[in-house]
């Protein structure tokens, strides 16, 4: 049977350590919103991804900005997908439906 | 787009499948599910859960007249699915996304002595799905990545169970047997077959089962894309 609280160990686990990566506290998890960790990330990442998109910049080819563009969706994919598997360990824990 | 649609139609005339979900069931579980995530204080804004499939899956998959309810590359997908479990003739077995790929579950139920992980799927599964027709084991992730004593034949996951850690991808490869086959679902994306392929997380995970000494891996690029790596 699915164990909310030991699922809820591990994506901790796995939060902490992305927090840790954008410069944020675990132990201030509960003042933290999604905002200010994506936000975070974001700044961390910085890469001319617009101005590629709309051809202002010519860097398609170019390996120092495909490599900061793919680390910048990884980090805030994770992120936004451990995130998510939180609210729904918790809302198990909170409904335990 | 009515290429796309006629060239599915035919080619779901040359597949028979033992297990698959149909679409009629996909959109009710689908629906009793999307309620109750819909149920919990789950921020929806586009910032917060992006385009991650993991998030919109049951919000799409619920709706009766959405672009994949209606089109028969929905149906087509599975083919490779059924086929890795059917050839691998497994006898035990791990699965970690029992919501999402239902048919394939009830066959690998049926089937071999069915181990299911424990994460929201379970969770999802247990309590909108099961009908208490067939028993299963559950195993924690804190178990794999500690290494588990039984051993699967066959496993059946999601690049997602992998994607924030990618060398945990190692960690399931260690729970075959020999001889046994790690299928992992969802392992296509855009970036995948471009240049920029190699910064991708996505590579990562099949660089690192590429790495293995005593593996063989293989990617199937249809559909949403399945890898498969075997225990040679």
């Amino acid at each position: 049977m699915y164990d909310a609280e030991k699922d809820l160990n591990y994506i901790n686990r796995q939060l902490a350590y992305y927090l840790y990566i954008v410069g944020l506290d675990y132990e201030n998890i509960d003042f933290y919103t999604i905002d200010i960790i994506i936000n975070r990330a974001r700044n961390l990442t910085q890469a001319p991804i617009d101005e590629v998109e709309s051809n202002k910049l010519n860097y398609h080819d170019n390996d120092l900005y495909l490599f900061l563009k793919n680390q910048r969706i990884s980090l805030i994919g994770n992120i936004r997908r451990i995130w998510y598997m939180r609210q729904l360990a918790l809302g198990a824990i909170k409904n335990a439906v | 787009m009515q290429y796309e649609y006629d060239y599915f139609a035919n080619l779901i005339k040359l597949i028979k499948y033992i297990d698959i979900e149909s679409v009629e069931d996909s959109i009710v579980k689908s629906k009793k599910i999307n309620e109750y995530l819909e149920s919990l204080s789950i921020d929806k804004r586009k910032i917060a859960v992006g385009m991650d499939f993991m998030i919109w899956y049951f919000d799409v998959f619920s709706k009766d007249t959405h672009f994949w309810n209606t089109n028969p590359a929905y149906f087509y997908a599975a083919n490779t699915h059924e086929f890795g479990f059917l050839t691998a003739k497994p006898k035990t077995t791990l699965m970690t996304l029992p919501s999402f790929n239902t048919g394939l579950l009830n066959l690998m139920a049926k089937r071999s002595e069915l181990t299911l992980l424990n994460n929201y799927q379970l969770h999802l599964f247990e309590n909108f799905i099961y009908k208490k027709d067939f028993d299963y084991k559950t195993l924690l992730i804190q178990e794999i990545e500690n290494g588990t004593e039984k051993k699967y034949d066959f496993i059946c996951m999601s690049i997602h169970d992998v994607i924030h850690d990618p060398a945990l991808v190692v960690k399931f490869f260690d729970c075959l047997t020999e001889g046994g086959t790690l299928m992992m679902l969802y392992t296509g994306t855009d970036q995948l077959y471009k240049k920029e392929s190699i910064f991708t997380d996505f590579f990562e995970v099949h660089q690192k089962l590429i790495n293995i000494k005593n593996s063989s891996v293989y990617h199937n690029p249809t559909g949403a894309a399945v890898t498969y790596a075997v225990k040679v």
